[in-house]
């Protein structure tokens, strides 16, 4: 899905002693928000007499989906690593009064990836989780555009299998925890609804140990994240028909960008399809 | 209509943004980035760079034009196995596709150790048998003396093994753990069975990993400690036989045991692998090894091409007898 993805390493550590041509990294989420920020920016100025979609006071959704994904973990591996995976979450929303939005999520996932780049022996697989929140505030109360503040922890547990004829088995791990700045359109579409969220993290926490995961051997460490090192982009668009009652469907798209600048980086880009379940505890019918 | 339009021109920006911003170049596999990736790798991580005052920068030198000069895989294979083995580490090699691991051959490898296992079961053991799986073989020396013989670590799962050969033993009294020429394997495995001998948790030794960039970063001294294992434990006299081959996760094992104070360690100094090793890649698929931590005794010293000298030290040699283990036959008679 995405060839050649992440793929140009960077010179990492001292550099070697030997001439060698430094290459780098494009980094993709400066394009990417400006890219979106512009079209959402564009389609809410259009949109003066855009169709207010209420928020009820509270909705819980149950979502699964498929996941696209390609992943670079140095530690483990020069080599990108990229396929299908599996994912669910549990996504709470809710309104306080009439401009304020927020949001929580819990989501879990799987995925099995080869390698994008050389030789097709190695996988890996990767468990995942993440907790979601935001707290997002209208521009006015009929307006259909919200900014706010997300924050997103996010643990990534890889077991690396290594080509034969070695078919080594090693596990890396990685954590972060991130605050940043998020920005949300929603409007009516007939009966339905169609939300844009964006968030990208400017300060968090990352643990990334220097090498793979064994108990015991105190590699492990945190250390505190800005924009510099720790860039990502979060998107989704959601689509939600009418409702029936209180029971309804969202089929969201969902992207999440990730670039931790380290020794030994981590940069990983996903794209899923969810469907989800949606019920609505309060508000109008 | 305009939600529909709202929606695809937010896709299309997103697209276009992701497919400027993702696809990159091709991830480069001449022999300039291998060779280099793998220089770096090492860089980062090796663990013995200042204890074997390495010049790790010189070496890089040294080989580059060489590895840029190859004019076939395996040629370029040759000359990046030549550069680990500058190293001079049991624990480093490289693997390319297809197999061929080229590694270095430590000095203590080359050294007779005049052991035959062959020999022990015919001339001592008089109940000789493999135990119910295929990694270890045990037997009565004497009716109140047992021999276990583990000539390897590899694996994983198999200690229950021990567990079997315990119980078929029965009510012996000493016990004798042989292992010579074990060249090691899964150090979580030898610490495993190392539990069966010992009534509660122990620290035997330290370990220090790379942690940064420079050669000596590296964590703290972290315990290393061996806890009872298994059903039941053998806490009477242990008398554990070591060689110049007893390598690695061997010696994890006889350091684990010499924290026992039932255990004593009889034979020759052991091989002197203190480096654990960790696993990585190149761009290529070939694969690598190289040592990432430094083991220590309790007294926080570094055996790494030193060994662990053992308590009672009997050299082996060339004759039909093997002295190391009759020795220990008569330190269990006592």
């Amino acid at each position: 899905m995405y060839p050649n993805v992440l793929s140009d390493l960077p010179t990492w550590g001292r550099p070697p002693p030997f001439a060698v041509p430094p290459t780098y990294m494009k980094r993709p989420n400066a394009p990417l928000v400006a890219c979106l920020l512009v079209a959402v920016a564009r389609a809410a100025s259009a949109q003066s007499d855009a169709t207010f979609a209420p928020v009820p006071p509270h909705q819980l959704t149950i979502f699964a989906g498929a996941t696209q994904s390609a992943r670079l973990e140095a530690t483990a591996s020069p080599r990108t690593f990229g396929g299908p995976g599996i994912s669910a979450a549990l996504d709470y929303r809710g309104t306080m009064g009439s401009l304020w939005t927020v949001g929580a999520s819990v989501g879990a996932g799987y995925r099995r990836l080869s390698p994008l780049d050389g030789p097709k022996s190695g996988t890996q697989q990767l468990f995942d989780g993440d907790v979601r929140a935001s707290l997002m505030r209208r521009l006015s109360a009929r307006s259909g555009f919200s900014v706010g503040l997300a924050s997103t922890t996010n643990y990534t547990y890889t077991e690396h299998r290594y080509p034969e004829p070695t078919g080594r088995v090693s596990h890396f791990v990685f954590g972060a925890t991130a605050l940043g700045p998020a920005v949300a359109y929603s409007r009516s579409v007939g009966r339905g609804a169609v939300g844009v969220e964006l968030s990208s993290p400017m300060i968090g926490m990352v643990s990334h140990p220097y090498s793979d995961n064994r108990t015991g051997d105190g590699l492990s460490r945190i250390r505190v994240a800005t924009a510099a090192d720790l860039r990502g982009v979060n998107g989704t668009l959601r689509y939600a028909p009418p409702m029936k009652g209180d029971w309804g469907m969202v089929y969201a798209y969902r992207f999440n960008l990730l670039d931790y600048k380290d020794l030994q980086p981590v940069r990983s880009a996903s794209h899923s399809l969810s469907i989800g379940i949606t019920r609505r505890l309060g508000g109008e019918r | 209509m305009k939600a529909v339009r709202f929606a695809t021109i937010a896709a299309l920006a997103s697209l276009a943004a992701c497919g400027d911003a993702l696809v990159g170049p091709a991830a480069s596999t001449d022999r300039g980035s291998l060779f280099d990736d793998l220089w770096r790798q090492v860089d980062l991580h090796y663990s013995f760079f200042t204890l074997k005052r390495i010049n790790w920068d010189s070496i890089g030198n040294v080989y580059r034009p060489q590895a840029l000069a190859a004019k076939s895989d395996a040629e370029f294979a040759g000359v990046a196995g030549r550069m680990l083995n500058e190293l001079k580490d049991a624990h480093v090699s490289i693997t390319p596709a297809g197999g061929g691991t080229i590694r270095y051959r430590a000095r203590f490898e080359l050294e007779p150790t005049f052991f035959d296992a062959r020999r022990v079961f015919q001339r001592y053991v008089a109940e000789g048998a493999p135990a119910a799986g295929t990694h270890i073989r045990f037997g009565k020396i004497a009716p109140s003396t047992g021999y276990i013989y583990i000539p390897s670590f590899l694996g994983t799962g198999w200690a229950g093994e021990v567990d079997a050969a315990l119980a078929a033993l029965g009510n012996v009294t000493r016990m004798i753990v042989d292992v010579r020429d074990n060249g090691g394997g899964t150090n979580a495995l030898a610490l495993d069975i190392a539990g069966r001998f010992t009534d509660r948790t122990r620290t035997f030794g330290y370990m220090r990993r790379r942690s940064g960039p420079g050669h000596d970063d590296f964590t703290g001294f972290n315990d290393q400690t061996v806890s009872p294992a298994g059903p039941a434990q053998f806490t009477g006299p242990v008398f554990v036989l070591s060689n110049r081959h007893s390598a690695s996760s061997s010696e994890d094992f006889v350091r684990a045991m010499s924290a026992m104070p039932h255990a004593t360690i009889v034979g020759d100094t052991t091989a002197g692998a203190a480096g654990g090793p960790i696993v990585r890649e190149l761009i290529n698929g070939w694969t690598y090894q190289l040592s990432e931590w430094i083991e220590y005794t309790l007294d926080r010293a570094t055996f790494e091409d030193v060994g662990l000298a053992p308590d009672v030290l009997v050299k082996a040699t060339a004759a039909d007898a093997d002295p190391i283990l009759e020795r220990a036959i008569a330190l269990a008679s006592r």
